[in-house]
């Protein structure tokens, strides 16, 4: 109930704060290195034109980190299907931490934080068209 | 050619049987590729832990550092072990112009969509008819401070993890009648990691 009250605190005082794993932070700022980006890191059949679209907005980001869930490292480098679509830049929390911040078109997420440490996130409930459909065991086998 | 159970466990001295069934999702009839992955993870332990969770994710097989080589799921199950499908007429350059058209307009989903209505060869081998042979291996950053948009490197496979691929893929190929076409590292297949499995031969 506090965590809830807490969460729509944030959202309506135009901060937005991630829930992933307990770990409560509110979003301070986020700041753009590459939008609409491409990359070469992994397989794919995107290209530069087909990644131009891939444009979030800050407010988009910050909705995503706070409604993503945690992701295992694992997950996160080997399950999960990947983008050559992404946006990245630095992002600075509330309490004075920053961390660099990654998003990509297939729904994961990443922050590395200054001694190195990484979150990872995944989000199978954003909504925003930019995002490719996530796609569930009868999506993979062809059965919808 | 090996000598495979009733239940899809092969009796050999050179693979243990580590089968977890939380990763098998049902029959699989026919075994028309084989994807050769890499576990991102340290040590064998760790995937064969990873295993133990209700509903993992995993391939059949597990290829330790030392060659050690480990059958995790029955060849006769599919587990889900490949992802969304890449166009192949692209990649192989094929395709008719409205195919062409498609697979470069559409995001990964709606390719998936269209290439699992495929039958192998027009397609990737896929969840649905593919063994899968993970190699143990870390990803690591090339650089000591990362880009925001940088991904992760994989090591090299060591010898003896590519002495067991090679005779494993071998004697799979020969028991199962998989053509040699039909074996793919897991990112020409699937929306991965480019260096994954990228030093793996066979």
């Amino acid at each position: 109930m506090v965590i809830r009250w807490l969460l729509l605190l944030a959202f309506t005082s135009g901060a937005y704060a991630g829930s992933a794993s307990g770990n409560h932070w509110t979003i301070r700022d986020v700041f753009f290195e590459e939008n609409g980006a491409w990359s070469d890191q992994v397989s794919s059949d995107e290209t530069v034109q087909s990644c131009a679209d891939f444009v979030l907005s800050e407010s988009e980001v910050k909705q995503y980190f706070a409604a993503s869930r945690d992701a295992s490292e694992r997950e996160y480098d080997h399950d999960l299907d990947m983008s050559r679509c992404f946006a990245g830049g630095r992002i600075s929390f509330s309490d004075g931490r920053e961390a660099l911040w990654k998003i990509d078109r297939a729904r994961r997420g990443r922050m590395i934080f200054p001694d190195k440490s990484e979150r990872f996130f995944y989000c199978e409930t954003c909504e925003n068209s930019k995002f490719d459909d996530a796609c569930d065991d009868e999506c993979m086998s062809g059965l919808k | 050619m090996l000598n495979v159970d009733e239940r899809g466990v092969i009796r050999n001295a050179r693979i243990i049987n580590a089968i977890a069934t939380t990763i098998e999702r049902g029959p699989m009839v026919k075994v028309k590729g084989i994807i050769v992955h890499q576990t991102g993870g340290p040590t064998a332990s760790s995937t064969l832990h990873s295993y133990k969770n209700a509903n993992a994710n995993g391939a059949h097989f597990l290829i330790d550092k030392d060659g050690t080589i480990y059958q995790t799921a029955s060849v006769l199950q599919k587990t889900q072990h490949v992802g969304k499908l890449r166009s192949r007429c692209l990649t192989e350059m094929r395709c008719t112009p409205a195919e062409m058209r498609l697979a470069k307009q559409s995001k990964a989903s709606a390719t998936h969509k269209r290439e699992i209505k495929k039958s192998v060869p027009d397609r990737y081998p896929s969840n649905e008819d593919s063994i899968g042979i993970e190699i143990v291996g870390q990803a690591f950053y090339k650089t000591p401070n990362p880009k925001p948009g940088e991904e992760k490197v994989y090591e090299a496979v060591t010898k003896p993890q590519d002495a067991s691929l090679k005779w494993l893929i071998s004697e799979l190929r020969w028991t199962l009648n998989v053509p040699l076409a039909e074996i793919h590292r897991h990112p020409a297949v699937s929306y991965k990691n480019e260096t994954e499995a990228s030093s793996a031969s066979w």
